[in-house]
């Protein structure tokens, strides 16, 4: 049977860069990624109350380092929240491409996650099948407290994502 | 011979352990007072043979910029934060988000540049990291004492400031047309627009500065604000200049150009990873030279009571005292004001700042004439 070689091996196979000066690089990465995450939010429905509580005096998310963006280029993670339109599931589709690497997707509440109360129609869909989603924030809509609480979720899975070399090692 | 040479085996046998010993004692007692000496003779040697290498790397040069934008921008955040009633970056560091900057800029570092198929590939990656260069090349003409002046230009100074501070917003308008795209070039014609009209008050005014001194050279301001500082005799150029230093460094009530609702950030929109950085910190360069050249106008410059001893550390201290005090006056203004529409900083520049800079320079020269100033 054969052996899986992770990414970072194969990495460590074509580059041969040092064990040593590796894990450094990698530690500095994931800790540089993890407390640097630049949001743009891609808000369609009524959860942006929440975010503008996320953003604002209670709740305040920059004590993370996750400071909101305006525009992608400069951003690392696109919150989608509210429901999709197929129209505007292209839009979703159009900005995650405009991205840099390493980024990452947020679906935030019940719309994007699984359609929400819209389930039955005929022109929405969820955000998976459009981009690949890191973290699913449930909720209708979601407490200030749980979108803070995924995206720590979101800062735990970058740390480990750098260090098992998965995304833009 | 044979007893020479058995004298000299006994000597050097029995000899050896004390020599090593009376060498290790004399190096010992010698090195203390070495190692305390060697950072003042290393001071001594390249302060002596290459000034100008150190003012480049440390006052007004490198280490100066990054120093200050690192602390600008983390004292922004935690500043803008409370502010609001927030905390700011706080599990970023070990204390109070210290480290956010630089887990900034790593990511940034570590980020995919992505260049646009449409856009002119040389024009959009040299850019923006030319944009810094311009104000950094401006902060040589500061004056810190009589003897530090990276570029002493005599009394050329204050027009080669003016000169190449006017080159500036020829970079924004240059990457706002390679990028290609409508925002980036409303973003570069807009920084076209803000620079006019702020720099021809801003021209008056140090124009009625060098006719109170009597002189175009900047250190020779400095000296004549000795006994008062222009800010006195010249309160409404004052204001204009203080005005002027927040238009040129596109500052919150003046940041036109990078109007994020209204152009998504200006010429800077297409500029993703290290790029994009290097355009945040122009901005910061650029309010250090200017607020630089404004305390060195108006507040007096490096003058100050002798409290070091030395002159020429005091004059520094000073002048690094009254920058600390101005910034987080200018950066209090980013939470206070909203921002102004285009036409509306348009007609500050144009209605209001320009008469009343005509109207200081006729007070100056009035009080010239009646030999009061």
């Amino acid at each position: 049977m054969e052996e899986e070689t992770t990414i970072k091996e194969r990495i460590f196979e074509r580059y041969h860069i040092p064990m040593p000066i590796y894990n450094v690089v990698e530690y500095i990465a994931g800790w540089a990624r993890k407390y640097s995450i630049w949001p743009i939010h891609f808000v369609t429905g009524c959860c942006s109350p929440e975010f503008m509580q996320v953003s604002g005096s209670r709740f305040d998310m920059e004590r993370l380092g996750i400071l909101p963006f305006a525009s992608v280029r400069q951003c690392d993670c696109i919150m989608v929240v509210g429901v999709l339109s197929r129209k505007m599931g292209e839009r979703v589709k159009y900005l995650y491409d405009q991205m840099g690497e390493p980024k990452y997707v947020v679906s935030v509440g019940a719309c994007p996650t699984g359609k929400g109360p819209f389930y039955d129609s005929y022109s929405t869909v969820r955000v998976d099948e459009l981009v690949p989603v890191d973290v699913y924030i449930p909720g209708c809509p979601p407490r200030p407290e749980a979108i803070i609480h995924g995206m720590m979720l979101l800062q735990e899975k970058i740390k480990k994502e750098v260090k098992i070399g998965a995304r833009g090692g | 011979m044979f007893t020479t040479l058995w004298n000299w085996l006994v000597n050097a046998l029995f000899g050896l352990p004390g020599a090593i010993w009376r060498f290790a004692v004399g190096f010992l007692t010698w090195l203390p007072g070495a190692l305390l000496r060697l950072p003042g003779w290393l001071w001594r040697f390249l302060w002596i043979n290459f000034k100008p290498l150190m003012q480049i790397l440390i006052l007004p040069g490198l280490a100066f910029i990054l120093v200050f934008a690192i602390i600008a921008v983390w004292f922004e955040r935690k500043f803008l934060a409370r502010a609001m009633l927030r905390v700011g970056p706080y599990y970023c560091g070990k204390r109070a988000g210290l480290l956010q900057v630089f887990a900034d800029f790593l990511k940034l570092f570590m980020k995919e540049i992505i260049i646009p198929y449409d856009a002119e590939r040389a024009f959009f990656t040299m850019m923006p990291v030319l944009v810094p260069t311009l104000p950094a090349l401006a902060l040589v003409l500061i004056p810190f004492d009589q003897n530090w002046v990276l570029f002493d230009a005599g009394s050329l100074s204050l027009p080669m400031f003016f000169a190449i501070a006017g080159l500036a917003p020829l970079i924004p308008i240059f990457t706002g047309w390679a990028a290609n795209n409508k925002y980036t070039a409303i973003g570069g014609f807009r920084v076209a627009f803000l620079y006019i009209s702020a720099e021809i008050p801003l021209v008056i005014c140090a124009a009625a500065v060098a006719i109170m001194a009597g002189s175009f050279d900047l250190v020779k301001i400095v000296e004549a604000q000795r006994d008062m500082w222009f800010a006195v005799p010249q309160f409404i150029g004052f204001v204009i200049f203080f005005l002027g230093v927040i238009i040129e460094a596109e500052r919150t009530p003046f940041d036109v150009p990078t109007a994020e609702t209204e152009l998504v950030l200006g010429w800077r929109t297409e500029f993703s990873g290290i790029l994009f950085g290097f355009t945040m910190m122009a901005e910061y360069v650029a309010f250090q030279a200017w607020a630089l050249l404004f305390i060195t106008l108006y507040l007096g410059g490096f003058n100050g009571p002798d409290i070091f001893g030395s002159t020429m550390y005091s004059h520094i201290f000073w002048l690094l005292l009254k920058f600390a005090i101005l910034v987080p006056i200018i950066i209090l203004l980013r939470c206070v004001f909203p921002r102004l529409r285009l036409d509306q900083t348009l007609r500050l520049g144009w209605y209001y700042l320009t008469p009343l800079a005509v109207l200081n320079l006729f007070i100056v020269l009035a009080l010239k004439l009646w030999g009061v100033a």
